[in-house]
């Protein structure tokens, strides 16, 4: 299972190429560590960004409240205790690099912070989106909390 | 005297709402490549970027202004403090002067310096952008006059 590939210096929301998916962005959190632009994070109970890693052991997703204090992907450069830009829904433009086919199904990683473009047995199933094209993929975080049979 | 800029840490660039409330805006983009601990403004564009020496602070295209709480590449959003305590630096560095008042620099696009201890270039515009507050911490506190030093 491969990670997607992701330029940080142009990773921008991108409601402007597909206005019928609307974007949302918070910027109310600080990130409970370093981040950079394309990871994938989650709140914590802190309420802190951290980064989602969907294994079935030694990860950040448990089973109980996972999810409930939102996914979403950073938009910015942030140090821990910095304030972080996360877009939770709408399109995102992952810099240019040649994404999975339109279409495909997008899944939290078992590495931290990544986005992979399937699971494997034993881990967390979290379905963070769907590629719309090349460089672009529509955020609509789903955490099932269930483990990959 | 050289004008001297503050030495900022990027990474320990955070709020510090012990010295008054960060207050942000987050709706703007970078014009530019920016890493935290920056001093901008909002320019004609509606962008951020780094302040200059012809930048009036408070005043003119310098009105909405402040500093850059993370990092941003050109085109992405950049959050930026406009208000409050914000540290500069790692914890106990003495590197800002408790009650010292701080401004743009002349020296480098962005950089902060402090006002007194080096004489202003003329033309310089001297808007005070906020106090020492710790030796590592900075009140932001615009005053502004718009007048460029004789």
């Amino acid at each position: 299972m491969a990670d997607i590939s992701i330029i940080q210096a142009n990773v921008v929301d991108d409601g402007a190429t597909y206005p019928n998916y609307p974007v949302s962005i918070t910027s109310s959190k600080l990130a409970g560590v370093a981040l950079v632009p394309g990871d994938l994070v989650y709140g914590d109970t802190a309420s802190l960004w951290q980064k989602l890693q969907c294994a079935s052991s030694g990860g950040t997703a448990t089973l109980s409240g996972y999810g409930a204090n939102g996914i979403g992907v950073v938009l910015n450069t942030s140090a821990a205790g910095q304030p972080v830009s996360v877009q939770t829904s709408g399109a995102i433009d992952i810099g240019g690099n040649p994404a999975p086919a339109a279409g495909t199904v997008l899944y939290g990683s078992v590495n931290a912070g990544k986005i992979a473009t399937s699971v494997t047995t034993g881990q967390y199933v979290t379905i963070i989106g769907q590629t719309v094209d090349s460089s672009d993929f529509v955020i609509s975080p789903n955490a099932t909390n269930v483990v990959h049979g | 005297m050289a004008d001297t800029n503050l030495v900022v840490s990027v990474a320990n660039v955070l709020p510090q709402s012990t010295y008054g409330r960060p207050i942000y805006n987050n709706k703007n983009r970078a014009g530019s490549t920016i890493t935290a601990g920056t001093l901008v403004y909002l320019n004609a564009s509606t962008v951020w970027a780094a302040t200059t020496t012809a930048t009036a602070i408070g005043v003119g295209s310098g009105t909405i202004w402040g500093i850059a709480a993370n990092g941003a590449s050109s085109g992405q959003y950049l959050i930026v403090q406009t208000s409050g305590g914000i540290k500069l630096n790692t914890s106990g560095s003495s590197l800002i002067a408790v009650g010292e008042y701080y401004r743009a620099s002349q020296l480098s696009a962005g950089g902060i310096a402090s006002m007194s201890g080096f004489p202003v270039q003329t033309g310089a515009y001297t808007g005070i952008v906020g106090y020492g507050a710790a030796t590592d911490i900075i009140t932001m506190a615009e005053v502004s006059n718009g007048v460029a030093h004789a």
